[in-house]
């Protein structure tokens, strides 16, 4: 929650089954204990709730709450059925988070990792920021599916599935960012008349957009940045926790998470090294990652993969030597879940109230920052990695003319171009940097090696954090005192033109006056200069990528 | 904290009599009640649109079970509570909102103000949309309105929901889903182009809580979820 606002209600619905045999007061005592340290939460033991799901969705609108968390064991109520009582009590089905818990989990002996993941389902629940029509897909439930046996007389019931949507006043446009379009494993996006847009059918709501937007402009519901921010937050406060991200479709497990506190995920392709670092820079014991089931086949393999591996040889660089261990795939046994290693915290956990932004290429930087903290002075830079989400720009300074094409084909802002009164200065910032390269083919001077980008990782570049590259002299119009260029990029033309016939009156012109007087000179009372001009090359081509400078 | 009483009976039965007429009939209806509400508030008109609420969540059981009814729902309430001196005020948002320079207004309630060049009136989609309504038998009554207006095509997807519903009730399947393919391809090529964009404007234009508010609301999740609707049946048409 964020300082100065209200918390919105949160209804806790817990399913009597999740008490021991004559221990039902601890039940009882563990809603009291959520309603007493969480701030606006009702929560109840509800009878049989995992039969009758539609209990819980009565309870929330009861109570007033616009959010909901349903404790239930593994097979207690389809989320499809639970889906419609929802609706049918005028509650948003995805403001439901539902808590898979093993039966008679809680007892006099204790509540192993209960309390943690429902306050966690909490935090969760109030992140969400509500649906909108485009992120539904309706889907008819299929023969057999999991419903009521009352829905199965008549049509079959219509269900929804979430699906992302694109905030096209955010989103940058296929033509300077598209990786939604790049990262979709089912080509569910795809552009037209210059916009991205989805294709419903096509979607399966696995999220990998979310967590490859730049600008945080895509967004899915149940499965947003701010949930997953807001439910590591609260479980980062437990001691030295091991957190899992498990995919949606992981098999075996059943509610015991053997120590583990878990986060599901769409798609275990959304958890970015952002993600881990972040865990592990606030306090996290373990980080570890549950894939999906054998049936899936999931494209993202070895895209986890490699952010495993990337995620370890920064740990490793920063003096972690249970990096290994401490991030790792986890998988589902007969015995059920392996267990987390007993390793001491790397980071620290975090003393503010502020929720750890998973957006990259921020996330990975502000968790690197964090775990560099107690020795800044070591260098810590890691080779070029596919995996890396974060890239690094070099510029020659002696090749650069600062035109600021690259700081144009930028997505995120990370290159810059500022114009003062008397000097123009490209910056970059690492730390925005997501190393995708579209700076280097705009760049004019690539020849020359002006510019050179790789997906390499550099904790002293992202502890300047923005930077001025290279700061140069604005050419002033003779004429009117209106800028002309960067007094590097004039000299880069003269010595591209001197060896041309007839070159002198052209740069003369380029020189002396910006782009207005120069077309009023040259059309009213030039006849000498309009003479000279006319015998050059035509403008598009000699300076096509430069067309600023001319009229 | 409280336990929730263990007497509490089973939820009510869902889906109750639901059946794909009568889906047809639930999304007639609504069509006819939303497009309804975009034509001048003229008091005659405005009684029938009230009863026509008044008359629209309570009777259809189905309708709750949809993501649309919410914001429906809303406007049904907003509607139920109008009185005869509104109906002044109706006037004016309508006005404001709908009328005033319709081709370069806030939000012109026309297809060809979003997808002609320029917002031209009466152009090639203007005759496109006229085109697809004679050619499943419907003509206009009157020149009132021009074809492209957000009344008319919406009141032409409640016809082809009515015929469905009709196809249904007869057992005839092929013709049933002709009119679900009817529906799509008016969905695809006209109202889904322009629709959303009109009532996310609508929305944004209109004062918070006034009428048209909730009926971009309503109308915005309905026709973007009836596309959807459309979409799915054809794929997985019901038994």
């Amino acid at each position: 929650m964020r300082p100065g606002s209200e918390p919105t209600r949160v209804a806790v619905a817990l399913c009597d089954c999740l008490a021991s045999p004559g221990d039902a007061d601890e039940l009882t005592a563990l809603c009291a204990s959520l309603e007493r340290t969480l701030p606006d939460v009702r929560a109840a033991v509800v009878p049989d709730l995992c039969l009758y799901a539609g209990r819980g969705p009565a309870l929330a609108v009861d109570s007033g709450a616009t959010r909901l968390v349903l404790g239930t064991s593994a097979d207690g109520g389809s989320p499809d059925e639970i889906q419609r009582r929802a609706r049918r009590a005028g509650l948003d089905p995805f403001a439901i988070v539902l808590v898979r818990l093993p039966r008679a989990c809680v007892s006099k002996q204790g509540s192993d990792g209960v309390v943690p993941r429902l306050a966690a389902a909490v935090a969760r629940a109030r992140a969400f920021a509500g649906t909108t029509p485009d992120q539904l897909r309706p889907r008819l439930l299929a023969e057999g599916a999991a419903v009521s046996r009352f829905s199965l007389l008549a049509l079959p019931p219509i269900t929804y599935e979430p699906v992302p949507s694109v905030a096209h006043r955010r989103c940058l446009g296929p033509g300077r960012c598209g990786f939604c379009v790049q990262t979709c494993p089912r080509s569910a996006l795809a552009v037209e008349d210059g916009r991205v847009v989805l294709d419903k059918q096509r979607c399966d709501g696995c999220g990998l957009c979310v967590t490859a937007c730049p600008t945080e402009a895509v967004s899915l519901p149940g499965s947003s940045l701010a949930e997953y921010g807001a439910q590591l937050e609260s479980l980062l406060g437990s001691d030295e926790p091991a957190v899992l991200f498990h995919c949606r479709k992981a098999v075996g497990l059943d509610g015991a998470t053997g120590g583990w506190l878990p986060v599901q995920v769409p798609c275990i392709g959304v958890v970015t090294p952002g993600w881990m670092l972040q865990a592990v820079a606030r306090g996290a014991s373990a980080v570890g990652l549950t894939r999906c089931g054998p049936e899936c086949g999931c494209p993202r393999e070895p895209v986890v993969a490699g952010r495993l591996a990337y995620t370890r040889d920064l740990l490793r660089l920063l003096g972690d030597e249970a990096a290994a261990d401490r991030v790792r795939t986890v998988a589902v046994t007969e015995a059920g879940l392996e267990p987390p290693p007993r390793l001491p915290s790397f980071g620290r956990p975090d003393a503010s109230d502020a929720a750890p932004s998973l957006a990259e290429p921020a996330a990975t930087a502000e968790a690197l920052l964090r775990l560099h903290e107690s020795d800044p002075r070591r260098r810590v830079r890691l080779r070029a990695h596919r995996a890396s989400p974060l890239g690094l720009v070099r510029v020659r300074a002696s090749a650069c003319t600062v035109c600021g094409a690259c700081a144009a084909a930028c997505p995120t802002g990370a290159l810059r171009l500022e114009e003062g009164a008397e000097d123009v200065v490209l910056s970059y910032d690492a730390t925005a940097c997501v190393g995708c390269e579209r700076c280097a083919p705009s760049c004019p001077e690539q020849a020359a090696g002006a510019l050179a980008v790789d997906r390499s990782t550099d904790l002293i570049a992202l502890a300047r954090g923005r930077t001025p590259l290279k700061l140069e002299a604005l050419a002033r119009c003779r004429n009117c005192g209106g800028p002309i260029a960067p007094s590097a990029m004039l000299v880069r033309i003269q010595a591209l033109l001197a060896d041309e016939e007839h070159a002198g009156p052209l740069l003369q012109v380029l020189g002396d006056l910006c782009v207005p007087c120069r077309g009023s000179t040259l059309s009213a009372g030039g006849p000498r200069l309009v003479e000279a001009a006319s015998r050059q090359p035509p403008p598009a081509r000699l300076n096509a990528s430069r067309g600023e400078l001319w009229p | 904290m409280t336990t929730a009483p263990a007497t509490s009976a089973p939820a009510p039965r869902s889906g109750q009599g639901s059946s794909p007429a009568d889906l047809a009939e639930l999304r007639g209806a609504a069509f006819e009640l939303l497009g309804a509400l975009f034509c001048y508030p003229a008091p005659g008109d405005l009684a029938e649109v009230v009863a026509a609420a008044r008359d629209f969540p309570s009777r259809r059981c189905l309708a709750p079970e949809f993501a649309f009814f919410p914001p429906l729902r809303a406007l049904c309430d907003r509607l139920l509570n109008l009185e005869e001196s509104d109906l002044g005020g109706l006037e004016r948002e309508y006005v404001t909102l709908l009328l005033v320079n319709s081709s370069q207004g806030l939000c012109p309630p026309y297809e060809s103000a979003y997808l002609e060049r320029e917002g031209r009136e009466r152009g090639l989609v203007t005759i496109a949309v006229e085109r697809t309504y004679a050619a499943s038998g419907v003509a206009l009554a009157d020149g009132r309105e021009l074809p492209d207006h957000a009344s008319l095509e919406l009141g032409f997807l409640s016809l082809l929901c009515d015929e469905e519903e009709r196809a249904w009730r007869e057992g005839d399947v092929d013709r049933s889903l002709d009119f679900l393919r009817r529906e799509e391809e008016f969905h695809e090529l006209h109202l889904q182009r322009w629709f959303p964009t009109f009532t996310r404007r609508l929305a944004r234009a209109a004062p918070p809580g006034s009428l048209y508010g909730l009926l971009a609301e309503a109308a915005r999740a309905f026709v973007v979820h009836d596309g959807d609707l459309v979409r799915m049946l054809l794929a997985e048409p019901p038994p």
